[in-house]
């Protein structure tokens, strides 16, 4: 190992570092859990509500979506490597699931405080 | 090196190659985030982009990737696949060139851009910019796998030089 890789190194870590600190800065709680189908919004759903939904993803398969104690995660899909099971519940909108075989998306959106901040033109589309 | 020599040699990495993609498939890391790899097929791009060269090197990862691919992985990772090997192997092509860090170095920036590449590619394929949110934890791993597979990609391309110079 080079000296420069020491440095290679560090600086890396460094970066890390200031990234990991700005995403804690920014994160705060969502109030929705946005769900997209190949980019399209296709259902939205407001956290302080207990639900469970199917999704219908691109290419024929399902992921089974369920809200909880303000947390949002995957109970159960038919993809292949089923990754978005594995991940953990999200609640705060710097968190993201992914099913990639089924391209849908988790992504939490608007802030607990102030739901009025939503987007609805948005979900319209 | 002699056309008969390279043949078989291409043969013997593609199916190493071939096979350390196969051992990491069954021995899944725990997953902390999708994407999560050690990468132990880098160590036959490294090897090749150091005892080869970079065309050489770019050549065997597409033909694993297809393997890969077409046998035990989904279709559907094709494009990521593609996208993280390409974007991993030029980074270490010109990280090599500049001459200023070892094969760990080269290696660990390998991780890192494989990373970027497929979440590029995700980001685009799914729209979802969030996606750049994973980053970090997997760099920061991409750095300790890096490390590793720089060290055995390092030892490995040292003997095999070892034994070129003294089968001659």
């Amino acid at each position: 190992m080079k000296k420069n890789d020491i440095i290679l190194i560090v600086s890396l870590l460094a970066v890390i570092g200031i990234f990991v600190l700005i995403t804690q800065l920014v994160s705060k709680p969502g109030a929705y859990a946005v769900i997209k189908i190949d980019g399209k919004i296709v259902e939205k759903l407001p956290l302080d509500q207990d639900t469970k939904v199917e999704i219908h993803g691109a290419g024929g398969g399902t992921n089974t979506v369920v809200v909880k104690n303000g947390s949002v995660f995957v109970q159960d899909a038919d993809c292949p490597d089923r990754y978005c099971v594995k991940h953990k519940k999200i609640k705060a909108d710097t968190e993201t699931i992914v099913c990639l075989p089924n391209k849908m998306v988790i992504e939490i959106v608007g802030s607990k405080n102030d739901k009025s901040s939503i987007q609805l033109d948005e979900f319209a589309q | 090196m002699i056309k008969n020599n390279k043949i078989s040699l291409y043969g013997m990495l593609i199916a190493v190659a071939f096979l350390l993609s196969y051992i990491e498939s069954i021995f899944p890391l725990p997953m902390l985030v999708p994407g999560m790899k050690i990468g132990l097929a880098n160590i036959v791009a490294l090897f090749a982009l150091y005892r080869m060269g970079a065309k050489e090197a770019a050549i065997l990862s597409f033909i694993r990737i297809l393997l890969v691919a077409f046998t035990f992985a989904n279709l559907y990772s094709l494009l990521y696949s593609i996208a993280g090997a390409g974007l991993s192997l030029l980074m270490m092509m010109l990280l090599k060139r500049t001459g200023k860090f070892s094969i760990i170095g080269v290696s660990i920036v390998g991780a890192i851009m494989h990373n970027v590449g497929q979440i590029l590619v995700a980001i685009m394929v799914i729209d979802s910019v969030n996606l750049v949110y994973i980053l970090p934890i997997l760099s920061l791993t991409g750095i300790g796998t890096g490390t590793i597979i720089g060290i055995l990609a390092g030892i490995i391309t040292k003997r095999f030089q070892y034994m070129e110079n003294h089968t001659d």
